[in-house]
């Protein structure tokens, strides 16, 4: 996890995680797990922003009413290029999926 | 806006202390260091705390507009660094309200509502007032309507003659002709009365917001009553039994506009919530469960104590408990500590472990702030191809995060997560 972060930041990426929740869930959240957060993690407790990229609202975890987990990929002119919407609670694309997309950006300027 | 200078007895000398709060200009007085808000004219810190300053009319207009007005006017000679007023800074309309506080009772009439509506007929704490706008110049004024002893009422769709940028008006009692912008009667029995200015002032809408959360906005639609907002929800929801809705199913957007208007109405719909908590139908319940806990009332307490700890569905018990939370005070810790021990339901056991986090602070206006300036028009707005939509969120470790920021990075990628529970 570590070295693909470390990657990514070579890569020039920028990781921005938003979960739909208030910030002391988020940093309950962060607490529980091991060492500081690797990325920014952005809460969105309303959803405004979750509902803005088609995603709020349209899970049951358990019983709570939660994010589609989704992932967005913009490039440096603030375009958005791809879009994946996932249809069960691990469906992400893999890392590989990602670096591709990258690659498919190019490097340009 | 202008301040007379004179306040507790002593005469003041205001500059700019380079110190910005809420995004606003600060003052600092020569005299004891005090520091000032310039939007409401008090002091905030220092010696002179709590201290006001009384507001002068004035008026914010294009030049050849005042110069039509007052054709002997004089000009303070200041020197040019500052660039001149551009009445586009004041476009677009929607960005614009002017706004007058009357004693105590803030109103801002936003100036989109105004280039429609020039001339308003309003009240203002029992007072009777007389707004009137000059789409050209950008010009507003606010007048108190008591001249003498008589309150006047203005026939407002009345056209008269153009004596300034807006059409003359008519009171109704001695059909006098009045120029709503200067304030003049211009012909009749009462010509040559002026209406005693009121001091407005233009601010962005935003900033009125900050600085008056509880103003009244003209023109603001009326109230949808909650009940019907429910009761739309209970006839167009369909809940889904899967864990997830698919991808081209969008009922998700009825519950998050159920929700946001919910949310907006705030302790207006506390009553029509709690009554839902007990509707047959179970997402009706649930959706009202989840809205408490994003208002916060602790007049629903006794009523989402029933329903968590009576209900036998899970998500209603669920989002009674974060309701029950978000209302704050401690006088349910017992009941929690309980749920928290005994429910059934891990989820349901973790929530209130989360409300009892919470150490008796409320909710608050946080979903109330983060909902009003949210334009439902957004909503599934992210079409790959077209520009990201922008936006701007509060991070872990307290920072305000935009997304245009990271424009020139390579790529940004977001994650959105369903959480931890």
């Amino acid at each position: 996890m570590r070295d693909r972060k470390l990657e990514l930041d070579k890569a020039g990426v920028e990781v921005l995680v938003i979960d739909p929740h208030e910030v002391y869930r988020v940093r309950h959240m962060l607490a529980s797990k091991a060492g500081a957060p690797l990325v920014t993690v952005l809460a969105d407790p309303a959803g405004v922003v979750s509902a803005t990229y088609g995603v709020a609202m349209q899970m049951k975890i358990h019983v709570e009413r939660s994010n589609r987990p989704a992932t967005f990929l913009i490039d440096r002119d603030g375009v958005l290029r791809r879009a994946w919407r996932g249809t069960t609670y691990s469906d992400r694309p893999d890392y590989d999926t990602i670096r591709g997309a990258l690659t498919e950006l190019g490097d340009a300027r | 806006m202008v301040y007379a200078t004179k306040t507790r007895g002593r005469t003041l000398t205001l500059r700019v202390s380079g110190m910005l709060w809420n995004r606003s200009l600060v003052m600092e007085d020569v005299e004891t260091g005090s520091l000032w808000s310039h939007i409401l004219g008090k002091a905030m810190q220092g010696e002179l705390a709590g201290a006001t300053l009384d507001v002068l009319p004035a008026v914010m207009t294009t030049w050849a507009d005042w110069k039509r007005a007052h054709p002997g006017t004089t000009v303070l000679d200041m020197s040019r660094t500052a660039s001149s007023f551009d009445r586009d800074a004041y476009r677009p309309a929607s960005k614009f309200v002017l706004g007058v506080v009357i004693d105590g009772s803030p109103k801002a009439y936003p100036y989109d509502l105004l280039s429609r509506t020039p001339v308003i007929e309003d009240e203002i704490a029992g007072r009777p007032v007389l707004v009137a706008f000059d789409p050209e110049s950008t010009r507003g004024a606010i007048w108190s309507r008591r001249v003498g002893d008589r309150v006047l009422d203005f026939d407002v769709s009345a056209k008269g003659s153009p004596e300034s940028g807006v059409a003359a008006i008519r009171d109704t009692a001695t059909r006098s002709s009045w120029d709503p912008l200067s304030g003049a009667c211009v012909s009749g029995e009462l010509e040559g009365r002026r209406l005693e200015a009121l001091p407005a002032i233009v601010s962005h809408r935003k900033a009125w917001r900050v600085f008056h959360p509880h103003s009244a906005w003209a023109g603001a639609r009326p109230a949808k009553r909650p009940a019907d907002l429910l009761a739309r929800f209970g006839e167009s929801y369909r809940d889904i039994d899967h864990f997830m809705r698919p991808l081209d199913d969008d009922g998700w957007k009825l519950r998050f506009r159920t929700l946001r208007e919910l949310t907006l109405l705030g302790r207006e719909a506390t009553a029509d919530l709690v009554a839902a908590l007990a509707d047959s139908r179970p997402a009706v319940g649930v959706l009202a469960a989840q809205a408490l806990s994003f208002i916060g009332d602790p007049a629903a307490r006794p009523a989402l104590e029933r329903a968590a700890v009576e209900s036998s569905s899970r998500a209603l018990r669920l989002y009674a408990v974060d309701a029950i939370g978000a209302a704050g005070g401690k006088r349910s810790s017992e009941l929690l500590e309980k749920i928290s021990r005994d429910d059934s339901n891990g989820d349901v056991r973790a929530h209130a472990r989360f409300a009892l986090e919470r150490d008796g602070a409320g909710i608050g206006t946080l979903y109330r702030d983060l909902l009003r300036d949210f334009d439902p028009a957004r909503i599934d707005t992210a079409v790959v191809g077209r520009p990201a939509p922008e936006f701007a969120l509060e991070s872990h470790d307290g920072r305000s995060v935009r997304l245009s920021t990271f424009r020139g990075k390579r790529a940004v990628l977001l994650v959105f997560i369903y959480g931890d529970t």
